[in-house]
């Protein structure tokens, strides 16, 4: 399973993969400079990455990584890490399902989370790189999300897209 | 307000809510649409959730309305820009697609196509004068960076990026840095991470094709196969293999015989050997006769000399003078103690003693069954079809290893190397135990106590790292059962919990006095503990306890689990240990020295032998097979095969005769379960 994101942090464009080969759960960054692209970055990462993303925590544009140990791992476009955080899903052993993001106006970064057949989880980074942990599990009672995954997230916006530019 | 797509089974449902800035959900939103196809991308312009499937866009209103839009080919991703709100960029097989997403007839028209597969469309950058730079990402080739002029709508290559698939064939760590092969497309490359997991991305080293490996003060020498000559140097250090760019050896012939000993090399050839010291001064000297049987080496008193042989004749190496002659082809020569050991045909080994600068004879011994010869230490190695006897100076038996018919190389003082088709093997010399590598290899040589190997791919450090001076076999593992898992490591057993949590760590160690030499899982979660002379039984639930502490007369050799209780095979005998540990005695008892480990793999000449003798529905049940002899090897022996089936026991015997297998056969069997 490899996620990808390409990006401008700073006067950098780059691209940058994450993912799961064979043992090795490997991060790799070209930096792309004129006509040319060089692989600057490669590094095993401790967890297998489900999904990365760029947003902006403070006055930073960052990658975030998602792990499927739940660690969310803050990268500057060196391919540094600036911020690792981690959250536990409550009472939950199991990686989760699926993972996909959105942003709006007061939330840098959303993730919803489908960790297993008992609870949905929304996930989210603020502006000032704070991690929250949102359970919808009432969700379960009234749909039959309990056996069900959210595979895709988008807010809904009038006139631009998601992740306008 | 947020939309979702979500899976239920093999429906998809589109939900959208809405979230305060402590993430609680406020306004539920409008109903769930059901999507008959699974969605592929969400996202929303307009007050619009647009749905792609794998054949059409679906336009979601707030309202409930829905607008159906096909799409010429299936869409597999959508660039995440919107120009001026009006159009946004489709990707699918080898093309893209603008959605025109203003207008309220909304429509799909050609972009342009593009010459690769991809899987993804990035953004990459944009300008205020209408320019994006976008990615085709693929990791199967290269991707591809595009600039698209929004205006003129023109697209051009910018660069491509190789992002194709890495492949890590393997990895090994020494110290603080981790090796791996790593694979890209037709390259393969050692590749080099530090714990901290920065690459050293200079450090790669493009393998050589490579046969024989030799490791010598810190070099690494690898031998072309197809060239038959010396191929390349790579320097180890602490941090990389380094290609040396300075190869003293000429590789105008094949070569025969490497050394290294006081910081100078001697590369033997057929008809010449050249000897290169560290500081650059090469000597060549070539010889009048053929090398073509053997060379070896001898330290008299703190000169170091190279002995080569041609037939029965012994030479000087730096020189070519003749020094001894025998009465026998020459088949090894190994120096130790002053005197020269020269093994001929006929299984003689001469004895030569220097006299005032002349090699004398002093004495022969009949080494019956013997093969091979090597110096260890200060003993002297007989390789047999069978067996290594380990003897003194004076020719006294220290030891004798059981082995299976392979080529024997010494690797170090205290490790050889076994070789065949069909086991590729370290014999650790301390321990008496043969640690077989996974995979079938070429060679392998030692270097600072890793092991490092050669296979049709090229050089590696196997799997399975061996720290020799340690005697460890690190990181084998033992399954046993979903939820905990076995590790041998430095001499004790850590039990980790399974499956693995971030903050996971070892919850039990095992240690026990003597060398670990081998763990088994068996099927009722007990964990068997092999060392030399004895075999130690651990409970694992409800809490590590020891059950059974077991001392053999004799080593043994290795435990099959069976379905009731455990076999145990010793060199004399065969134990059956019932799981109460009541029944607990030798059951099988052959009049026999077991002579190779008993292996779980198949052996396909075995069973090969078998089917042709009726017995191919006992097969289905193989369980291992070994090989067993009657003491005393020689000229005339009984070379016995066992094989062990769920309830039988098999003793397969064949009459050897200077290593040729007779027709003579005979089968024994015995039922050893109830």
């Amino acid at each position: 399973m490899t996620k990808v994101a390409a990006m401008q942090l700073g006067d950098a464009r780059v691209l940058v993969e994450v993912g799961a080969s064979g043992v090795r759960k490997e991060l790799r960054m070209w930096r792309i400079e004129g006509n040319r692209a060089k692989l600057v970055q490669e590094r095993q990462l401790s967890h297998a990455a489900l999904a990365i993303e760029s947003a902006v925590v403070g006055k930073t544009e960052v990658l975030v990584v998602v792990t499927e140990a739940g660690e969310w791992i803050l990268l500057d476009s060196t391919g540094s890490p600036q911020l690792q955080g981690s959250i536990r899903l409550q009472g939950e052993k199991q990686p989760p399902a699926s993972v996909s993001y959105a942003t709006n106006t007061v939330w840098c970064l959303i993730a919803a989370f489908c960790s297993n057949a008992i609870h949905q989880f929304l996930l989210t980074v603020d502006r000032k790189g704070g991690f929250h942990l949102k359970t919808i599990a009432y969700r379960v009672t009234e749909t039959h999300w309990p056996v069900a995954l959210i595979t895709h997230l988008a807010v809904v916006r009038g006139n631009t897209v998601d992740y306008a530019v | 307000m947020l939309c979702a797509a979500v899976r239920d089974q093999d429906q998809t449902f589109i939900y959208s809510f809405s979230l305060d800035e402590l993430g609680r959900e406020v306004v539920k939103g409008p109903y769930a649409l059901r999507v008959a196809a699974p969605v592929l991308c969400l996202f929303s312009v307009y007050d619009q959730i647009i749905v792609a499937t794998s054949r059409k866009l679906l336009v979601y209103g707030l309202t409930g309305e829905l607008l159906e839009l096909p799409t010429p080919s299936p869409v597999l991703c959508y660039l995440p820009y919107s120009d001026q709100c009006t159009r946004i960029l489709l990707g699918t097989d080898k093309a893209l697609h603008w959605l025109h997403v203003k207008d309220k007839a909304k429509q799909v028209t050609p972009a342009t196509t593009v010459p690769l597969q991809f899987e993804d469309l990035l953004m990459l950058g944009s300008t205020n004068t209408g320019i994006v730079t976008i990615v085709l990402y693929s990791r199967e080739t290269k991707s591809l960076v595009l600039r698209i002029n929004l205006k003129s709508q023109e697209i051009a290559k910018v660069c491509e990026i190789n992002t194709e698939k890495t492949e890590l064939l393997d990895t090994f760590s020494q110290g603080n840095l981790t090796f791996g092969r790593v694979k890209q497309g037709n390259t393969q490359e050692i590749r080099l991470w530090s714990k901290c997991v920065q690459v050293l991305s200079t450090n790669s080293v493009v393998l050589e094709a490579a046969d024989r490996v030799f490791a010598v003060e810190g070099d690494l020498w690898l031998l072309s196969s197809q060239q038959n000559s010396l191929s390349a140097l790579y320097h180890l250090t602490k941090t990389c293999f380094q290609r040396s760019t300075a190869i003293p050896f000429l590789e105008s012939e094949s070569t025969l015989f490497l050394f290294t000993a006081n910081s100078t090399h001697y590369q033997v050839s057929p008809s010449s050997i050249q000897i290169c010291g560290l500081r650059g001064a090469n000597k060549c000297v070539s010889f009048p006769f053929q090398v073509n049987t053997a060379a070896g080496f001898i330290s008299l008193s703190g000169d170091f000399q190279v002995l080569i042989s041609s037939k029965d004749r012994l030479y000087r190496g730096k020189d070519g003078k003749f020094v001894a002659e025998t009465t026998s082809p020459i088949q090894a020569i190994e120096g130790m103690g002053g005197r020269l050991y020269v093994l001929c045909e006929h299984q003689k080994v001469e004895i030569l003693r220097e006299r005032q600068g002349n090699w004398e004879w002093e004495r022969t011994w009949e080494a019956w069954g013997t093969i091979g010869m090597l110096n260890i230490g200060e003993n002297l190695l007989f390789i047999g079809f069978n067996c290594i006897e380990i003897r003194k100076s004076d020719f006294s038996l220290q030891t004798y290893i059981p082995i299976p018919p392979c080529q024997v190389r010494k690797l170090s003082n205290s490790s050889l190397f076994l070789h065949s088709e069909a086991i590729s093997a370290l014999l650790d010399l301390n321990s008496l135990t043969i640690l077989p590598f996974g995979d079938p290899i070429l060679d392998a040589a030692i270097s600072d106590s890793t092991i490092i190997v050669v296979d049709k791919a090229g050089m590696r450090a196997g799997e399975r790292t061996i720290n020799v001076k340690e005697r460890v076999v690190a990181g084998e593992l033992a399954g046993l059962s979903q939820d905990a898992l076995a590790v041998l490591e430095k001499g004790k057993i850590s039990l980790f919990p399974l499956p693995f949590t971030g903050d996971s760590n070892l919850s039990v160690a095992i240690s026990t006095s003597d060398a670990i030499t081998s763990i088994l899982a068996t099927h009722s979660e007990v964990l068997i503990v092999l060392n030399r002379l004895t075999l130690q039984l651990h409970s694992l639930s409800p809490a590590p306890s020891l059950l059974a502490h077991l001392s053999f007369p004799c080593p043994v050799l290795s435990v099959l689990s069976l379905v009731e209780g455990w076999l145990v095979v010793t060199f004399y005998e065969v134990w059956f240990l019932s799981p109460d540990l009541e029944e607990f005695g030798p059951r099988v008892h052959f009049e026999t020295e077991m002579y190779q480990k008993l292996r779980m793999a198949q052996d396909q000449e075995c069973v090969q032998e078998l089917l042709g003798l009726g017995l191919a529905e006992k097969y289905e049940a193989l369980q291992g097979v070994g090989v067993a002899c009657p003491s005393g090897l020689p000229e005339k022996a009984e070379a016995v095969k066992v094989v062990i089936t769920l309830t039988d026991l098999f003793v397969y015997i064949s009459s050897w005769s200077q290593g040729a297998v007779t027709t003579k056969t005979q089968i024994v069997s015995c039922t050893y379960r109830n």
